[in-house]
């Protein structure tokens, strides 16, 4: 291989490395975040998501998006205790983008919460939930599909 | 020449790209990423058809937002109705609470932030009278006590504001109906459904030793919670045929006069 051309392949590896290490640090990711969310659209398709933010403040829970931009805000209430785990109905929905809301109309859902200090079980199921973790299921009136699950980056 | 501690970091940088990769994922089934025992070991709340092919998708937002395109865009026009030919008419399903000739129940307000604990309806036509002793539930002391000490509040989008369970009361209908009560006086019927377990209707239930039956035959124990809502049991040793309303606060019985 002529020194040249290996020299320019080389340099481009450079180039690159270097704006993978800017872009990392430029990148608007909730990097401390751990939460991670399903979407199953109406057709099948999905998508998912790590670095989601979650945030519970009273019984209103905040998932913020990768990029910071969508804040989906997801409000219950008929909260029960089955097991040692808060079990609550959401009922309501709302998308904020880019100064905007929308409102998504929710069919049902379920939000556990584990206040604990220990690991809990969900109600009939050997799936574990952490302390100060959350799973959520919702299923939108136009036939979307949400799971979310994570630990809690704060609670109020 | 190139000096080998450059070498070293061109190497680095190969190996870096990958795991940098952007955190937002398409089109796969695989839930969470690289989430050990992520999405799919959660339990199914609601059970789902199976992934279809993926059709003509909305367009997506940017990468790393929520695609929730779908569900924010403007609802469709309803669509002109069309001259078909003459069919027999379907089966309607039966909206939670019905009234003759008008159908008030099965709606519900999108906006609504708060529930009453009992609607207007709640009680049907002995509704203000449940005025008699509560019935001691000796299984708990104190306000909220069987909550954790939390107040229970109703969700609006759920028959009985969730208090029998994560009844949708969108499609409520499909369910199948645990008897009925008629309230003949104001022209309403009351469906009834089976009581979920691990809800506080179910134990309230068991509390008071109660076993849950289809509403409609006299002599039994009617049952009226939250939001309209009616459930039906056989008489117990300490609870006797007749209307009792939920008080939520204090998890008891309380007779109507």
């Amino acid at each position: 291989m002529p020194r040249e051309y290996a020299i320019m392949i080389s340099f481009h590896r450079y180039v690159a490395f270097v704006g993978t290490i800017a872009a990392s640090l430029l990148a608007p990711l909730n990097a401390s975040a751990s939460g991670a969310v399903n979407v199953q659209q109406f057709d099948g398709s999905t998508q998912s998501y790590e670095h989601v933010g979650m945030k519970l403040v009273g019984l209103t829970l905040f998932l913020s998006s990768p990029n910071h931009k969508d804040v989906l805000e997801i409000v219950t209430d008929a909260c029960s205790y089955p097991g040692g785990v808060q079990r609550c109905l959401p009922y309501k929905t709302t998308l904020r983008r880019n100064g905007r809301t929308h409102a998504i109309e929710l069919e049902r859902g379920s939000v556990f919460v584990n206040m604990t200090s220990d690991i809990e079980h969900l109600p009939h199921s050997s799936q574990i939930l952490a302390p100060q973790h959350v799973i959520v299921h919702l299923h939108t009136v136009r036939g979307t599909y949400i799971d979310a699950q994570g630990a809690l980056d704060g609670v109020k | 020449m190139i000096a080998p501690t450059l070498r070293i970091a061109l190497a680095i940088a190969l190996a870096a790209i990958p795991i940098c990769a952007t955190a937002q994922r398409h089109g796969g089934a695989g839930g969470g990423g690289g989430r050990g025992g992520g999405m799919h070991s959660a339990p199914a709340a609601v059970s789902r058809p199976a992934p279809a092919p993926a059709a003509a998708r909305p367009a997506g937002p940017p990468a790393g937002s929520f695609n929730f395109n779908h569900d924010i865009a403007p609802a469709p026009a309803p669509a002109r109705p069309a001259p078909a030919p003459p069919r027999p008419a379907p089966v309607a399903q039966r909206p939670p609470m019905t009234q003759h000739g008008a159908a008030p129940g099965g709606s519900h307000d999108v906006a609504y932030h708060r529930a009453p604990v009992t609607s207007s309806a709640t009680g049907g036509a002995l509704r203000g009278h449940f005025n008699g002793h509560p019935i001691e539930n000796t299984h708990w002391h104190g306000n909220w006590a069987w909550n954790h000490g939390a107040p229970w509040n109703p969700a609006p989008i759920y028959w009985g504001g969730g208090f029998w369970g994560d009844f949708a009361v969108a499609t409520i209908g499909a369910l199948g109906i645990f008897g009925a009560i008629d309230d003949s006086q104001d022209g309403y019927e009351f469906d009834s459904y089976q009581v979920q377990p691990d809800t506080p209707g179910a134990d309230l239930l068991a509390d008071y030793d109660l076993q849950q039956v289809p509403c409609g035959p006299p002599g039994l124990v009617d049952i009226w919670g939250p939001d309209g809502s009616v459930i039906c049991a056989n008489p117990s040793g300490d609870v006797g045929p007749g209307d009792y309303e939920v008080d939520p606060e204090t998890f008891t019985l309380v007779p109507a006069t």
